[in-house]
Formats: C-alpha cells, structure tokens, sequence
C-alpha cells in the first residue's frame, strides 16, 4: 500500500483536529452529569408568574469545565499547528491557519478555556504583514506572561514598497504608549523628501551609489519595523527558534539599518549603552536554539543579503542549528557596537595575521578592525 | 567567522547556502579556511567547498588535512559549488591581489580537482577521525547545466565546461578517482553522493500594485 501522499496525511490531521473540536463544543454545550443532586426549586404557591419550569441547565457545570488543567492542555493540544516551516503556503499554510482558528474558537469559550488554549495559539507565530507585526507587539505588551509562550517566531515581512503583503505600518494601534514612541517617531511621513535631501548632503559612503529616494525611504519604513521587532524580541525571552525570512537584498555593502534592532538587543544583552542610552536588559535570546536566515525565496540569485546578520547571532551560546540559505554576499565579522566606518578589510585581513592569537572582529566593508 | 562560530559549543547542525566574492577568504580563519574543529557536537554541515580550499600564490589550490579543522563529531556532510558565484578568473583575480598580477602566479581553481582532493583528504581519515560519518555529498550547480549541449568540433558549450569544472565524473582519469574513492568509503559503509542541484531562478518579477502613498510621494518632489 503506497504511503499516504502529504495532501491526504494534511487531510486525516485536520480531520482529527476537526474532530477533537467538535467534541469538545459537545461537552460545553452537553447536559451535565454532576453527582450533587439539585434541590427543587420552591414556587410560591397560587402564583401564576413562577408557574414556570426552572433553567434546562440551571445548577449545571459542562463536563469539560471539571477537567483538571494538564489533561486540558494534553486535549489541545492537538489542535495546535505541527511542523510549522519558513514560507508556508498553499495547503500547509491553510492547515496553519484553521489550527489557529480553532485554537481561537476555543478560546472564546471561557475565560479558563482561554487561558489554556492561548498557550498554544502564540506558540507558533508566522509574521507575513505589518499590521500583524504591530498586533502582535501590542497584544505582547498587554499581556505580558504571554510572551513567555511564543516559542517560534517566523518573520516574513515584506521587502519592497510593491510587494503584494506591504502595508504603512498602522503604529496608531499602539495607541501611543510612552514605550513605543521611538516607533512612532521612526515612521515615515510623506514630505521627507527634504529630509532624504539632507541626508545625502552628508552622505559618507565615499565611492558608493547613493541610495536613491525609494531606497532611502524603504529604509526609512524598515526602521518602524526593526524597532516593533526589537520590541517583539525582548518580550518573548523563552524564543526556541527564530527565522528570520524574505530578507531583502543588500543595496549596499555594509548592513544596513533595516537590521538594526538586532545590534540593539545584542548591545543591550552585552551591557554597552553607548549608542542607545539603555539600560542592559536580560540576556539576549538565552533559550535560542535553531536560527534561520533566509533571503527571499522569489530573490534573484544575484542579489545578497548582508550576510554579517548571522555575526551578530554568533554570540548565542545555546544555539544548536544555524541554517543560511542563498546568501549572495558574506562580510567579515562585525563588532555590534562599532560603526560602519573605517579602514578596508584588506587591512584588517594584514592585522589579523600580525595577530592570529587575539580574537578579532572585523567590521564589514568598509571594515574597521578591533581586537577583544 | 571561525572564531565566532566556534563559540557556539553546541552547535548540531550548520547550513551555509552561502555565496560569496572576492575576499571571503580573509573572513573565515586561518590560512584562508573555515576552521569547525571545535565544534564537538556538530552533526550535520553543509558549507561551500572553497571554505575548504587553501589558496597561496604561486601554488596550485589544495584541500588541507580536515581533520584539522572539521571535528570528528559529522555524520552528514555537504559541500557545494556554483558555477556562477566561483568563476575561475574572478576568483584568480582577487587571489594574490597585486602581487599575483604582478608576478602573475595566480592560483587557479577548478572545483573538479578540489572536490577529488576533498573525498581524498576525508576518505584518508575515515578510520581514526570521521568515525561517525555516514554520508559525504557534494553538490554542484550552473544555470549553464540546464541548457543542451551546444559542443561542436572545436569549442566546448558553455554546459560542458561548467560541467568539466565541477562534475567529478566529467573527465576519465577524474571520474577513475571517483570510483576508487566511492569504494573507499563503501568499506566504511559511508555513503558517497554527487547531486547536481538547481538552480532557480527568479520569476518575473512584475509589481501588481501601486502604492499610492509612493506615487504621492514622488509626485510632490519638487525638481
């Protein structure tokens, strides 16, 4: 008997869950076998008002509703979604998005139900757009033990101002918090082109292409992301995996701002304050252990991406499975804390043989070399 | 990238689909090579053939002792090459820098010769280094391979001579080797694959929206 083919093993799974959930709807709304017997209820007598019959289900309690919390979490977590991957789509993606459904029908149920079931519905979190993203900061603000559930975190944000998922960040959801005004700050207003003029007036990129209007406002519109996903990642310090996926091709040849939320939190794990005036926070990622970094599937193969991403996650001990995937371009390793500015690799390639003993960070082209 | 990666003691599995230019090899460790061999519990690693490669003017390109510097830890081993990202010129004309065009001893690298050099170099310590190594595959690709082969009397296409730089099996005496050192490893009950991979291609990409934010944007600039 040939083996079931993967439509027909996403069929029987998502038959089970369907089964499981209308089990458990049949609990909820069953009649109940409560052992205490009820107490009839005393009319008043020659009053026709109380004439009537008590509740169906008055003195009941829903069978499920007596479970203990260990066998409600065995129960769903069926439903939660399996073998969640980077870039999900057709059936896999559907099956991902009807266990999240599900998980969140049952949710609704009552409060004890919801405080179940949203273990496993923020445990495996697939970021496709903007306005997910800053739902997803704001409800991880809200409530802040939740984060302590999500263990995986997909970020398949978009790349360009006509990819088909872009949106304008909507930050007018974060209702202005006083944490998050960075946010608001960094996003993008329309006129700034006098400002992208400014900038380029101080352009210190020497020989290279200055960036050109949409280059910079992307870049611009990506800083709003980089700081909700700073956000995201200290409020999620039990992450077991993180992918970060669709990254966008490098324009240049050092990293570029999109990513700098990552140098962020590495500085604020390693205690250096210098750039950003914070205080250090906890350490970065300790429960982090399988990385992905994935440039964008429909990316020419030409294209790189700023392959000293994955320096910067070299500082995590715990990391067990490290997976890189069409990078088109690798720089040498980058010091989090340093600038982009400085003398070429070709130097610091000349320093690191004067000094093979001393663990040297190289900074990407143009590279400035410091040793530890 | 050796020293930062070999702070990751716990490292199972690597995977560097990476590409690369010019001056990669001053990024990776010593002597121009990716050095894993701390790395104690590393399972499975996939990573470009030329991070194994050691290059030096004036000598042909050769794959070192890797037991030097992959541990002994590897059951599933990969290494890969692309046509398109190591040509041969672009690579040679980094290599040495100016004092190769001077001298003009620039090495040359043929991915062919490296891999043979590869399967000799891991095959020779099988027995008291790689004893839990269960497979070795090397993959190789050129959007050139998926064209027919255009060859007439005088000048090879341009599929066969990517294949002539990278498939083992291309020539006799190289796909000779091959065979030897396929049983070689069948002895040690290791698995030895050669895969041509794919490679893909961008679809066409064609905007299917407008932003009107953008367009205002740009409509406003004032020049």
């Amino acid at each position: 008997m040939p083996p079931p083919t993967r439509d027909e093993s996403t069929r029987d799974v998502m038959a089970q869950k369907m089964s499981i959930l209308i089990c458990l709807m049949g609990l909820v709304m069953s009649q109940t076998l409560d052992d205490t017997p009820r107490q009839p209820v005393k009319q008043p007598e020659n009053d026709p008002s109380h004439a009537k019959s008590p509740p169906r289900n008055a003195g009941k309690v829903a069978h499920i509703m007596k479970l203990p919390v260990e066998l409600l979490l065995q129960i769903l977590q069926h439903l939660a979604p399996s073998n969640v991957q980077p870039y999900l789509q057709g059936t896999s993606l559907q099956t991902y998005k009807q266990a999240q459904k599900d998980l969140r029908s049952v949710c609704l149920v009552s409060k004890r139900m919801d405080a179940v079931a949203r273990r496993y519905l923020y445990q495996d979190v697939i970021v496709k757009d903007t306005d997910t993203l800053a739902y997803l900061l704001r409800t991880l603000d809200e409530d802040q033990p939740l984060g302590q559930e999500v263990k995986q975190l997909f970020l398949e944000l978009p790349n360009s101002f006509t990819d088909d998922e872009y949106r304008s960040p909507n930050v007018a959801i974060l209702e202005s918090r006083p944490n998050f005004e960075e946010i608001e700050e960094a996003n993008l207003v329309p006129s700034d082109y006098k400002q992208y003029q400014r900038d380029l007036h101080f352009w210190a990129g020497g020989n290279r292409r200055k960036p050109s209007f949409n280059d910079w406002a992307w870049s611009k519109e990506w800083r709003v992301f980089s700081h909700m996903i700073y956000e995201i990642l200290i409020r999620t310090p039990k992450l077991e995996s993180f992918c970060l996926g669709r990254i966008p091709p490098s324009r240049w040849n050092s990293l570029p701002s999109e990513y700098d939320f990552l140098a962020k939190l590495i500085q604020s794990a390693m205690g250096f304050d210098v750039l950003f005036r914070e205080k250090p926070a906890a350490p970065f990622l300790p429960k982090l252990t399988q990385l992905q970094l994935l440039a964008d599937r429909a990316g020419d193969n030409h294209t790189c991406y700023p392959s000293s991403l994955l320096d910067d996650f070299l500082v995590l001990a715990s990391l067990r499975t490290i997976r890189s995937f069409r990078n088109d371009r690798i720089s040498p390793i980058r010091s989090p804390w340093l600038g982009r500015s400085g003398r070429s690799s070709r130097h610091a390639a000349s320093f690191a043989a004067l000094t093979p003993s001393s663990q040297c960070h190289l900074n990407p082209v143009p590279g400035l070399l410091i040793a530890d | 990238m050796s020293t930062g990666l070999a702070k990751l003691t716990r490292l199972r599995e690597l995977i560097l689909d990476v590409h690369y230019y010019g001056d990669v090899k001053a990024c990776l460790g010593p002597h121009g090579i990716l050095d894993l061999s701390s790395l104690n519990e590393l399972v499975t690693l996939r990573l470009p053939l030329y991070f194994l490669v050691e290059m030096q003017i004036g000598v042909d390109p050769f794959v070192p002792n890797l037991a030097v510097v992959l541990p002994a830890s590897v059951k599933h081993l990969t290494v890969w090459a692309n046509r398109d990202y190591v040509q041969p010129s672009r690579v040679t004309a980094f290599l040495g820098g100016w004092e190769a065009l001077l001298t003009g001893n620039k090495p040359v690298l043929h991915m062919r010769q490296s891999a043979l050099d590869f399967f000799a170099s891991v095959s020779s310590r099988v027995a008291d280094h790689f004893r839990h190594l269960e497979e070795v595959t090397y993959c190789y690709a050129a959007r050139a391979l998926r064209t027919a082969c255009q060859c007439d009397k005088d000048m090879l296409c341009s599929r066969c001579e990517a294949l002539k730089f990278l498939d083992p099996y291309a020539m006799d005496d190289s796909s000779s080797r091959m065979q030897i050192q396929s049983f070689e490893f069948e002895e040690h009950g290791i698995r030895l694959r050669t895969v041509q991979e794919e490679v893909q291609d961008r679809p066409p990409y064609l905007p299917s929206r407008t932003i009107p934010e953008l367009t205002d944007m740009f409509s406003s600039l004032a020049l």
